[in-house]
């Protein structure tokens, strides 16, 4: 068996709104190793969650529709899965979790029950012995007195505590991918790092692979092994940490890094922003998505989506910069 | 748990006090008194009458006798139905009100949740638009037309049911009918809103993530949910219809109690209006502290600590 886990090809996503039909995701390829964590980064709105939730099917449909793509998970295309079919991969071969801890739990089922059921659907587990591994899954997941708060309802824990809850529910079954949608977005830093590790040790023992969506470099520097950096639907630079960190081909992955708080900047100096915003997805740009806000854009990238180029191996970037007749820029290093 | 019951218990016990004040003095300021309607009445015998009831007494002193009587349960003597007390005309008719309120529920409140729900998930298809037409029918319709046009078609035309009257289980059918609809369209309606609410919360992806199908992630994470609006409702609701329903009675000749509401008042009849606000009272307030206890158990972020 190869140890490609998820592989997407072309994938695009589009809903239907009364507004017209929203191109969320347009066109997006990337895989995942076993064992290695991919983080997707881009600021909101640039359909990190649609692709992840569209992998599993999350995605209600209508109003959403997947256009095209191959969605490859071990080797077998799921795109066209059943409902029926990705009921016996979803929380089994693959899980998620949810930004938001507080409302990702069903407040009115004890926590147990939540973790329960994903085991009885997936691993029959028998009333007896279930008891006995929910406690342990809390207590893999750093839950103090597990046996006390399993019984326990979801608004008797803290927010670190229900993402733990979560991530137990989300690991029951040994899943080969986790996608972790902005796992610590709403929980303070100190939780923050807690979870990470959390996450990080489980990855290491059980040898799950993540799809880290996030909008927080500091944490792609601390988790990812490799990074794609979306905007507008489509992904501009995929690469590993290092190539992303050190040397970003992308305006946009550049703007990024820049607009990173710095503990050396000097004491007035503003934070460095990308400015203007997203521009809409009903009516995309001709040419490339992020041209009206790049400080380096020329004619041709109004015009032409630009192709993605080969860095190096592992390293590809979509920006017509990268183009041979295009003149040499130099993206000023200071402070990435 | 006792200490908020005993509160609970002390709050109902005042509120009913306050319902039955207002209400008697409300009454006094009618104008009229109860025995003027009664055909041909000498100015002396309505005088007499007055006083065979104490009517001629001080208002002040009618409260007080009222009051205490009413605190050992005695609610006196309806001016209008000779010799009866409004006790036992409550014990006799209270029951037949009651059944058809419990029939009419036990038909509306499952199909009513279950059309709220189905509408719910099958939104914006031919299943959801059947269900909003049929809760918006429910709705408009007025239970006089709804109940007259059933015994046209079900006792006159196809002669299948009895027309009226309140005798048999077959006898039961179209009042129970002609009152569950608009109830059933109104929980429809709620349960389809409240449904919709919690179909978009984030734990219901969490359980679709999880693996769960369709109908266990409705059974076990959306119904639970989404009953906390329908309880609310429901304290109010089964008080109301319990205590009978004066035009579906009337239709279907059932000697209920809703009659009484109506006609107690129309009559100027003090002590049976008072007895039927005290007691449709006291059933309000006794539904509204068990969906108080109700929503504990349905939503434990409410539960009432020990």
């Amino acid at each position: 068996m190869s140890d490609r886990i998820l592989n997407i090809e072309n994938l695009k996503v589009s809903f239907d709104t009364y507004a017209g039909e929203v191109q969320a995701v347009r066109g997006v390829s990337f895989y995942v190793d076993r064992g290695e964590t991919l983080a997707i980064v881009g600021e909101s709105g640039c359909g990190k969650s649609v692709t992840v939730q569209t992998i599993m099917k999350l995605i209600p449909m209508p109003p959403g529709r997947l256009k095209e793509g191959l969605i490859e998970y071990c080797g077998r295309n799921i795109a066209s899965f059943s409902d029926k079919k990705m009921e016996s991969l979803r929380g089994k071969e693959m899980s998620m979790i949810f930004q938001d801890p507080m409302t990702s739990l069903n407040p009115t089922m004890r926590v147990g029950r939540q973790i329960l059921e994903g085991l009885k659907k997936h691993n029959k587990v028998i009333k007896n012995e279930a008891e006995k591994q929910i406690i342990k899954i809390l207590k893999d997941v750093g839950i103090p007195n597990p046996d006390k708060n399993m019984l326990r309802y979801p608004h008797m824990f803290s927010g670190g505590m229900r993402q733990r809850v979560m991530i137990s529910i989300a690991l029951a079954c040994n899943p080969k991918i986790l996608f972790a949608d902005e796992p610590t977005t709403a929980l303070d830093v100190t939780t923050q790092a807690q979870i990470l590790e959390l996450m990080n040790d489980l990855k290491e023992k059980l040898g799950t692979s993540i799809v880290l969506i996030t909008h927080d470099l500091g944490i792609v520097a601390r988790m990812a092994d490799r990074v794609a950096v979306m905007y507008a639907g489509k992904i501009v630079e995929t690469g590993s940490t290092n190539d992303i960190f050190y040397s970003p081909k992308h305006p946009y992955t550049v703007g990024l890094l820049k607009s990173l708080p710095k503990v050396d900047a000097a004491k007035h100096k503003p934070l460095e922003i990308i400015p203007g915003t997203p521009s809409s997805l009903i009516d995309p740009p001709q040419g490339c998505a992020f041209a009206p806000r790049c400080k380096y854009s020329m004619n041709i990238c109004r015009r032409a989506e630009p192709p993605e180029s080969k860095i190096k191996e592992g390293h590809f970037s979509s920006c017509w910069l990268l183009d041979d007749r295009a003149p040499k820029v130099e993206f000023i290093k200071e402070g990435i | 748990m006792a200490k908020y019951i005993a509160k609970r218990l002390l709050i109902s016990l005042i509120t009913i006090w306050l319902l039955a004040t207002i209400t008697f003095f409300l009454l006094r300021t009618l104008p009229g008194n109860p025995f003027q309607s009664e055909q041909i009445l000498t100015v002396e015998m309505e005088q007499k009458m007055m006083s065979y009831y104490g009517l001629d007494k001080p208002l002040m002193e009618q409260y007080f006798t009222y009051i205490s009587n009413l605190l050992k349960g005695d609610m006196g003597y309806s001016l209008k139905y000779t010799n009866r007390t409004v006790n036992s005309i409550i014990k006799s008719t209270f029951p037949i009100s009651a059944e058809l309120g419990l029939r009419a529920l036990a038909l509306a409140l499952p199909l009513g949740l279950f059309l709220g729900v189905l509408s719910a998930k099958k939104r914006a298809t031919v299943v959801d638009y059947t269900c909003v037409f049929i809760s918006v029918l429910g709705v408009s319709i007025p239970s006089f037309i709804l109940g007259s046009f059933l015994q046209y078609i079900f006792a006159l035309k196809l002669q299948i049911l009895p027309m009226a009257q309140w005798k048999s289980t077959l006898h039961t059918i179209l009042p129970t009918v002609a009152l569950a609809l608009s109830l059933l369209a109104t929980l429809t309606r709620v349960m389809r809103a409240s449904t919709l609410e919690v179909i978009s919360q984030d734990y219901v992806k969490t359980a679709k993530a999880k693996g769960l199908n369709e109908f266990e992630i409705t059974w076990s994470h959306q119904i639970r949910n989404s009953m906390v609006p329908i309880l609310t409702m429901l304290g109010p609701m089964v008080a109301s219809v319990l205590m009978g329903t004066f035009v579906v009675e009337k239709i279907f000749a059932i000697p209920g109690l809703g009659q009484h509401f109506v006609n107690s008042i129309t009559g100027l009849d003090y002590t049976m209006t008072m007895g039927l606000v005290v007691f449709y009272g006291s059933f309000m307030v006794a539904a509204n502290f068990l969906v108080d206890i109700a929503y504990g158990i349905v939503d434990p972020r409410i539960r009432i600590n020990k």
